[in-house]
């Protein structure tokens, strides 16, 4: 008993060590939780480690993520955490993957190697995948997530609890792109068009995600001819056919002429939509020479941090030409192809959209906000610190020994508490762990889901990119006719991928048969076992905002049992949606959520509650051919 | 304006970045400048001190007579081959100070009984004190020392799968405990210039978008005026709320083209605030009278805390209400209008704190008065018993912990007795039950019996402890788990920020940890 494991063999008896040690196990992440998980698996007794993470070390990481030092930022998080570890202890057997989960090496067989699965993700859609491929493969999977105080650990066992799918999230707030075009009344709307307009003027060309006014704002509907007029006198008929990339390209970036452009002649235009400010208070035209006195300085602003600090309008048009000329630079030293991607980390980026912002919000009468507060917003940054990590891969910890055991019924739900005051409080809450939803579309005997729209209008664009991809979060879907046919096939190589693209994708669902009560099969060819079956329903109208509405999906009752969201790190939210023709088509705009995490009370008579977010952290940090901004 | 640090983040900034989101630049202010000192350099010692390297206390000092042991590097992460026979406070100093350069650590390779024998003064240097994996007994004159100086000391133990943490303290004081509050707007009891803005206000007077825009408090405030007309007092029943409710809803626009009533959001918001609005609340929350109520109010001792308390009482002697918080939520309104209203909460705010500075018997900082107006509401005490009481004294409440633990399922209550039983037997044999040569059935019986000895000494009748929670406690011989280590030493070390930046309410003042079952329980006794 005097060797390094004489303590766990003791407590933990000689039974259990040794399935401990004979376990093969997985970490999905290396990140805030990742590091604590990680220290706490080696030091359990595991002997078979492999840990993926696609995500390289950033400064902001260090508050927390112990396993990583100064030195190593810009360094892949797998590698470093597997060194850092075998330097505690050479003898285990790690394995790092600095990728992503969603490649297609970690296929089904890949999952099947394993006998136990954590998760330390820190968004929606990862999480979504893992919990598949652990019910392809049958295996355990430990699931986390930690919100600055907050935090919670549940199990995911195939047939005996619900699985991460089995109640809806809360689909993330999105905002109609009229309002973000052209009626902003919140600093989120100036936040999100920010976001746009980094991505439309730097970002990977797409020539449909405008950020200038929009003609086709449905409230223009009833003078829309006249308004058009109007448009077509503010605008010289180039600028009219340019969208704001072709027009920036042809003024080559010039930061003066994007500000004047921006925040005086879209402006313009702008108030010639009379129609739109019957109700509204107009916007007001930036004007240059009258606002280097510094009338938006609010209350004093001593005791608060640089960042904290409001800009003023004068500032904001300082840090806009500045940051617009080195963003310029940079876009301009890309390889043909390339191009740059927000990182709310990165200062001229971050500099970029806050001034933005803040422009634009001085323009509409929205009060400014501190690159601090725009940082959180245009981020989703969820605070994280050291001590709620280390809590929650604590109880990760007895969760998976419960599951070791084999003793999946006495498993919980664990959530944490911010406080424990009083006697009889407490500061974890477990709850029992729910069975499966029948009805659910993931782990459910007879998945089905059922959806009302047009087929004569709707592509099949749509149904793949936003209902199959963005909704049910499917990674290559697969959807077959009755007939045996095959309406979308998982491409195999890029020339299948572009015939599927141009030459699927523009049809209408109609052209393929459908039609109101048609069913179809759809499956994963990323996620094997992955079927459901796909019920269209006739919809009486055809709206472009929301070209389909999901009517019977796994359960449509409100859902506020939390699904912790951080890993202590922070997804971004926009980067997916910012980039994605298929968001635009469906007019809406993905954007930056509350940052805040909501408390609600669980049927526990502890009610200090379950964390839960509007919207889950999306980071679609995908590596491939993307240079950083 | 150039590159300058007005505008850009500094290192600091970025790398604290997470948790300014949550404790704000004077709780990093406050977090830099403590120093805590950790007793043991165990597994649950490193732990602590690592959550609480990571995210930037000024300095840490480890107190451990102890030198690293193989079966150290079977638990403790901060310990590698090397250090082997090296004292631990150095191999563990070593390493932590790795995680961030701007920590000091420092090591005492001395036990805490000899520092303390030697240099009493030692001790009064610290904000926080943690003992790790000490018997109770152990620490009695550590603890005497510390409550007289008021540092708090927390206690914390892994065991097993049984966590343990005590907090001892005679007093701590939290400004900003962050307890969600409702508005503060006073819209029932608005004070002169409020009511005179309203009341400028006329409605009838106004283009549909000003109307559409006037900020719901307006609305509510002129709403009560013509309530007033007709009702002796404010809507207090449901029915009533109703009927308010829909007096505003009568008093909202039709469209320009007639096409029926407009959509106003900010009367739907007004409307929809009725309730809260509405409810009864004494101005002064019972829990801040019972603050205003305490001697040490009116005599208050040089903390600043009990210096602005003495100020706040006299503040509502004259005004019947707690400071203005100042604080205006996001509405629906136009932006000049909001601003206007927003200029007069800040005003009587600022007029209220300006109160508060005058009656202060000694001047402090205006930031710190600041806080201390706006939180007003949410000032909390935490007063725990003294380590000597609960050993050696007949404590009445642990009767009554006791009773209400019955039927408890993580059997915490019996834990608690039964951690208390192996000190006991420490403190007789020098060893906890189940170590060294002994077989641990064979120290089961005798520790039993000392459960019922603990209970007998506190005064607590007709509860036994289960033998099984008795011979698991010897079955774990004082073994560390790593796991459990690592979740208490999360929740210690988040106390530990919680009373050094004294925001957020810490736990009173006994939590227990279930380890087997990850559940736990608070006793308060």
């Amino acid at each position: 008993m005097t060797d390094r494991t004489g303590a766990a063999q003791r407590v933990l008896g000689g039974d259990l060590y040794t399935r401990i040690k004979q376990c093969k196990l997985l970490v999905v992440g290396a990140g805030g939780i990742g590091c604590e998980l990680l220290k706490n698996v080696a030091l359990a007794g595991f002997q078979d480690i492999h840990v993926i993470d696609l995500d390289t070390i950033e400064l902001t990481n260090l508050n927390r993520q112990f396993l990583f030092q100064q030195q190593h930022v810009g360094q892949s998080k797998a590698k470093v955490a597997r060194e850092s570890v075998l330097r505690f202890n050479p003898s285990l057997s790690i394995t790092a993957h600095h990728a992503n989960i969603f490649e297609d090496k970690f296929s089904l067989g890949f999952f099947e190697q394993f006998d136990l699965v954590m998760n330390a993700l820190d968004n929606l859609k990862a999480r979504n995948h893992v919990n598949r491929m652990c019910l392809a493969a049958n295996k355990p999977l430990i699931e986390s997530g930690s919100a600055g105080y907050l935090g919670q650990v549940t199990v995911i066992s195939k047939g005996k609890t619900e699985c991460y799918e089995c109640q809806p999230k809360p689909p993330p707030k999105q905002y109609p792109a009229c309002t973000i075009r052209n009626t902003p009344s919140t600093i989120v709307h100036c936040i999100v068009w920010a976001k746009f307009l980094f991505s439309h003027l730097y970002g990977e060309a797409d020539h449909e995600n405008d950020v200038a006014p929009n003609p086709d704002d449905p409230e223009l509907s009833a003078d829309a001819k006249d308004s058009n007029t109007a448009m077509d006198e503010k605008q010289d008929g180039e600028e009219k056919r340019m969208n704001t990339r072709q027009w920036a390209e042809s003024n080559d970036y010039d930061p003066q002429k994007l500000l004047e452009k921006l925040f005086v002649r879209d402006v313009i235009v702008l108030l010639s939509l009379a129609s739109l400010w019957k109700k509204r208070a107009k916007p007001r035209v930036l004007d240059l020479s009258q606002i280097n006195t510094a009338q938006d300085t609010h209350a004093k602003q001593e005791d608060v941090l640089p960042d904290q600090k409001l800009w003023t309008v004068q500032d904001c048009v300082d840090r806009f030409l500045h940051s617009a000329g080195e963003l310029k630079k940079r876009f301009q030293a890309c390889a043909p192809g390339d191009y740059l991607t927000w990182d709310k980390d990165d200062d001229v980026a971050m500099d970029f959209v806050c001034a933005a912002a803040n422009l634009r919000a001085y323009v509409f009468g929205i009060p400014l906000k501190s690159r601090f507060d725009i940082k959180s917003m245009a981020g989703n940054i969820i605070p994280a610190i050291a001590t709620t990590n280390a809590v929650v891969a604590g109880l990760i910890l007895t969760e998976a020994m419960k599951v070791l055991r084999g003793d999946i019924d006495s498993c919980k739900a664990v959530y944490l508490s911010r406080t424990a005051m009083g006697a009889g409080r407490r500061v974890v809450n477990p709850v029992p762990i729910s069975a499966p939803n029948p009805k659910c579309y993931v782990c459910g005997e007879r998945a089905q889901v059922t959806v009302r729209l047009d087929p004569s209008r709707v592509t099949v664009e749509t149904l793949a990119e936003q209902l199959l991809k963005k909704d049910l979060s499917l990674v290559a879907p697969v959807v077959v006719l009755a007939s045996g046919a095959e309406m979308i096939a998982a491409p195999e190589d890029e020339e299948e991928e572009h015939i599927l693209k141009t030459k699927v994708y523009p049809r209408t669902l109609a052209s393929f048969g459908i039609r109101d009560g048609t069913a179809c099969s759809v499956m994963d060819d990323m996620q094997a076992n992955f079927k459901l079956s796909l019920v269209f329903r006739q919809a009486d109208e055809h709206d472009p905002d929301t070209p389909y509405e999901i009517v019977a999906d796994t359960s449509t009752a409100a859902n506020n049992d939390g699904n912790g969201v951080g890993d202590g790190d922070e997804g971004d939210e926009a980067e997916r949606g910012a980039s994605s023709a298929a968001a635009e088509k469906r007019k809406h705009s993905p954007s930056p959520p509350p940052p805040t995490t909501t408390t609600t009370t669980t049927t526990q008579d502890v009610g200090d509650g379950t964390t839960t977010t509007t919207s889950d952290a999306l980071a679609d940090k995908t590596p491939a051919k993307k240079s950083k901004a | 304006m150039s590159e300058d640090k007005n505008v850009v983040p500094s290192q600091r900034e970025q790398r604290y970045d997470r948790q300014l989101r949550l404790w704000g630049d004077h709780g990093q202010r406050d977090l830099e400048a403590a120093h805590v000192c950790v007793i043991n350099a165990t597994t649950l010692g490193t732990e602590t001190i690592k959550n609480l390297v990571l995210p930037g206390i000024g300095k840490f000092t480890i107190v451990d007579p102890e030198f690293v042991t193989t079966e150290d590097l079977g638990t403790n992460f901060f310990f590698e081959e090397r250090h082997i026979g090296q004292p631990r406070a150095n191999a563990a100093t070593e390493l932590l100070l790795e995680l961030n350069s701007s920590v000091e650590g420092n090591a005492k390779v001395d036990t805490m009984a000899n520092v303390l024998a030697k240099d009493p003064d030692f001790f009064r240097q610290f904000s926080v004190v943690v003992a790790c994996d000490t018997p109770l007994y152990a620490l009695l004159p550590l603890a005497t020392l510390l409550w007289a100086e008021q540092i708090p000391l927390l206690v914390a133990r892994a065991y097993g799968m049984i966590g343990y943490l005590r907090l001892v303290t005679p007093e701590h004081t939290v400004i900003e405990s962050h307890i969600a509050a409702f508005d503060d707007l006073r819209l029932t009891r608005p004070f002169p210039e409020l009511l005179a803005h309203a009341r400028s206000t006329i409605l009838d007077d106004l283009s549909l978008d000003k109307h559409s825009h006037v900020p719901y408090p307006i609305l509510v405030l002129r709403g009560i005026d013509a309530w007033r007309e007709t009702h002796a007092d404010l809507p207090r029943t449901r029915a009533e709320k109703k009927e308010f409710a829909g007096m505003l809803a009568s008093w909202r626009r039709t469209k320009d083209d007639g096409s029926g009533v407009a959509d106003e959001e900010n009367f739907a918001e007004a409307m929809a605030k009725c309730n809260t609005i509405f409810r009864s609340a004494p101005n002064v929350p019972s829990e801040i009278q019972a603050l205003l109520d305490d001697p040490k109010c009116s005599n208050p001792d040089k903390s600043a805390f009990w210096q602005l308390c003495n100020a706040l009482k006299a503040f509502v002697s004259v005004h019947n209400d707690l400071p203005l918080s100042g604080a205006v939520p996001d509405m629906h309104a136009d932006s000049r209008s909001y601003v206007a209203l927003q200029q007069l909460y800040r005003s009587k705010a600022a007029a209220d704190q300006a109160f508060i500075k005058d009656a202060l018997a000694s001047r402090l900082p205006n930031a710190l008065v600041a806080r201390f107006c706006k939180n007003a509401a949410g000032l909390v005490v935490v007063r725990t018993p003294s380590l000597e009481t609960e050993l050696t004294g007949h404590c009445g409440k642990l009767s009554d912990a006791a009773a209400m633990s019955v039927g408890d399922e993580t059997r915490a209550f019996e834990f608690y007795i039964a951690l208390r039983a192996c000190d006991r037997f420490h403190e007789k044999h020098n060893r906890y039950p189940g170590t060294g040569a002994h077989a641990h059935e064979e120290d089961a019986g005798e520790l039993s019996s000392m459960c019922a000895d603990v209970l007998r000494n506190a005064g607590v009748d007709g509860v036994t402890i289960g033998d099984d929670c008795v011979k698991e406690m010897c079955r774990y011989g004082a073994a560390q788990l790593h796991s459990v280590a690592a979740f208490v030493g999360g929740m210690t070390s988040q106390e530990i920020v919680k009373l050094v930046t004294q925001q957020y309410v810490p736990a009173n003042h006994t939590i227990i940890y279930n380890g087997v079952q990850g559940d736990s329980r608070t006793l308060n006794f």
